[in-house]
């Protein structure tokens, strides 16, 4: 598969303006100054996930993720190191929280997060795209990346959209990492139809 | 019935543990179920075809409506956490407050048309539990850190104190104290303790102050016990055997205590070598001080009287022979005063330099060097042994030799210098085969004035073995030779030749 800087460029659009909605929502609903930008798109493959120095640099990670269905399918998810996600919650909930003290609540919190973010960032692809998806439920996992991703689905996996997300919450500044985990084949119709409604091909 | 009718009807749906509402896209309500009835006290017929802002005005505020609209637009499912939303609806208590929600909304398409399916979970118990699990969680880690704190703060003072305790000039012994008022098992003792003794910390913490002793008490041991229990403390002084088997004197001020509930006895026990040896120097300073004195001012004023009476018997006299006479007992006495001033110069070095470990044979054989004795051989038998000494203990050889040579007599064919050993002593003997002591001489032999010659040798001998702990006595046979034999404490002495003393 050949992804061309034009189509990363378009890909990094696209996650932007889902991001900046996010943003836009998170912002209201706590009424705290919430910037949430993505400065880095890549692509890499499936199989390269696990040696990823972001996804590594913490051994333990919380992660928010939807499975989408349709014409093209994958997994979106949220991700972040166990201390950023505590950080995060803390600063938008204004509560203490020690490093892996994410207790039911929390969680829930977190997982509110990254469905903002993740319905965010499909709404603008399928909105511009003009495609429908069908999602499961969002899901909240903990673990090595290898844990989060699970063995059942991992041989249906190719290719894999990683989006650094950094949160900018008044002077703290979280990074967390959006990753679109596609299903093989389905990074090309993406591309394709990206290339469709952009003109450019992939 | 399709699923629309279903849920206008609410059907099944009123068996749910949960709110469920179920929106048009225009907020029409199609399903008001049972629970959202009993939570919201709003009868289903007053819900159904109202448009859902209506009832709750805040769902148009767009931290709702974007997120709800995003479902009607076939979005993912939407969450309403309950830290940001917790009353989705309002829906009080009975007893007051209002539930907590954890809300979903998700889309449904049926028969041609967009639903949005609000689910209602009641987590209050959840919020309560975890409210509490935190509350105890924070308490418990409140407490922790203070108890932390509290360790540090201990272990800090604690460390303070052994840095004192270690660090100060004298030992500490911390011990058990008996019903009886003795000493009972150590419990703690300081570094200077074991440097002082040569035993390790717990090397000392298997033994009791007794098993230290080796010397008297300066008061019976069970008065001092007596003395702790009634007054709490005593002062005393004692000797404690050092691992290595020498013996140091020691100062102990004992003081009842209570720690950590025990009963038991801090000590400071200090070294008194020093003081000891400064006790002994300055007695025998005054010693000395009394004998020159005496010498001064008695011996030889007797002797300065004597040769004026000499000198007017001589002025008085014409009879050559007879001046001779006197002019020869002038020249004694002078002779005397001599040997008398010397006496003082040799007196006054005693005790003056340190004493040092000396070798017996070297010491005997630098001696005979500078003694003339044709016919009489000398027979040095004292292996490598050393003996710690004031530096004039070759003076005291010296005198023993010359001693024998010059009152041995003409039987007089050897000297033999040996070792023996008397308890835990070391015993040297110089003994000759000559005409010996009388044994009406042997009750004075040591007193000043005693004695052929000067009769300050022998005096002067005893004087300079004193200064180390030794003693002098004369044990020879009259008409078959002289033996003296001088007594070494133990621990002044050293090597490896001791007949049957293997002592370093």
């Amino acid at each position: 598969m050949n992804v061309t800087g034009e189509s990363v460029d378009a890909i990094r659009e696209l996650i932007n303006i889902g991001v900046g909605r996010a943003a836009g929502l998170l912002n209201d609903m706590t009424g705290t100054h919430i910037r949430l930008e993505v400065p880095e798109v890549r692509v890499l493959r499936y199989t390269d996930l696990p040696r990823e120095d972001r996804l590594v640099d913490g051994s333990r990670l919380s992660a928010v993720t939807l499975m989408f269905r349709g014409p093209f399918s994958g997994m979106s998810m949220l991700l972040f190191p166990d201390k950023s996600a505590a950080v995060l919650i803390a600063a938008l909930t204004g509560e203490k929280i020690e490093e892996g003290d994410l207790d039911a609540l929390r969680i829930e919190t977190l997982n509110e997060v990254g469905n903002i973010v993740n319905n965010a960032v499909m709404g603008s692809i399928t909105n511009v795209l003009g495609e429908r998806l069908v999602y499961s439920m969002p899901e909240f996992r903990e673990g090595s990346i290898t844990d989060i991703m699970g063995e059942s689905r991992s041989g249906a996996y190719d290719w894999v959209i990683l989006a650094v997300s950094q949160f900018t919450i008044e002077d703290l500044w979280v990074v967390g990492n959006i990753l679109m985990i596609f299903e093989i084949g389905a990074l090309d119709r993406l591309l394709e139809k990206i290339g469709a409604v952009t003109g450019t091909s992939p | 019935m399709n699923a629309v009718s279903s849920f206008t009807q609410c059907g099944n749906l009123d068996i749910l543990p949960a709110g469920v509402i179920v929106i048009r896209p225009d907020y029409t309500v199609v399903c008001w179920n049972r629970t959202i009835e009993e939570w919201t006290g709003i009868p289903r017929v007053d819900a159904v075809g109202r448009d859902l802002r209506e009832i709750f005005p805040y769902l148009e505020e767009k931290r709702y409506a974007l997120r709800i609209q995003q479902v009607f637009e076939g979005g993912p499912a939407a969450l309403f956490s309950t830290q940001f939303h917790p009353h989705f609806i309002p829906a009080p208590l009975p007893g007051g407050g209002s539930r907590f929600q954890r809300t979903t909304v998700h889309p449904l398409s049926e028969g041609g048309e967009t639903y949005a399916f609000i689910f209602i979970d009641d987590v209050t118990e959840l919020v309560v539990q975890v409210r509490a699990y935190r509350e105890m969680r924070d308490r418990a880690l409140r407490e922790i850190d203070e108890r932390k704190q509290k360790e540090a703060a201990l272990e800090e003072s604690e460390a303070w104190f052994r840095e004192i305790f270690d660090s100060v000039n004298d030992a500490i012994h911390i011990h058990e104290l008996r019903e009886d008022g003795l000493p009972g098992r150590f419990i703690d003792v300081n570094a200077v303790a074991s440097r002082m003794l040569g035993y390790g910390r717990e090397e000392l913490l298997v033994m009791t102050p007794l098993d230290l002793v080796c010397g008297e008490h300066s008061r019976p041991l069970e008065q001092i016990g007596r003395e702790i229990l009634e007054t709490g403390q005593a002062i005393f002084e004692t000797e404690h055997r050092k691992k290595g088997g020498d013996s140091v004197p020691v100062e102990i001020h004992a003081h009842r205590a209570t720690i950590r509930e025990n009963d038991v006895v801090v000590s400071i026990v200090r070294d008194i070598s020093q003081r000891r040896r400064s006790e002994e120097a300055l007695a025998a300073a005054n010693r000395k001080l009394n004998l020159l004195s005496t010498i001064t001012r008695h011996d030889i004023l007797n002797q300065v009287m004597a040769l004026k009476i000499i000198a007017d018997l001589l002025e008085m006299e014409r009879d050559p022979a007879v001046m001779a006479g006197y002019i020869e007992k002038m020249r004694f006495v002078t002779d005397t005063i001599e040997e008398q001033v010397n006496f003082t110069r040799d007196y006054q070095e005693i005790g003056v330099r340190d004493a040092t470990w000396q070798n017996i044979a070297e010491t005997v054989r630098k001696v005979t060097e500078g003694l003339s004795h044709p016919g009489v051989g000398i027979v040095t038998a004292t292996g490598d042994i050393e003996v710690f000494a004031d530096p004039l203990f070759e003076k005291v050889i010296y005198n023993l030799l010359d001693n024998a040579l010059r009152y041995g007599g003409p039987s007089l064919s050897g000297i033999r210098v040996s070792l023996a050993t008397e308890g835990d002593r070391l015993l040297i003997a110089v003994e000759d085969d000559g005409a010996g002591i009388p044994a009406a001489d042997k009750k004075n032999l040591f007193q000043r004035g005693f004695g052929k010659h000067s009769g300050l040798g022998l005096f002067l001998s005893r004087e300079i073995l004193a200064i180390t702990g030794m003693a002098i006595r004369e044990t020879g046979e009259p008409g078959r030779g002289a033996r003296f034999e001088i007594l070494v404490p133990a621990g002044k002495f050293r090597g490896n030749s001791v007949p049957g003393v293997t002592r370093e």
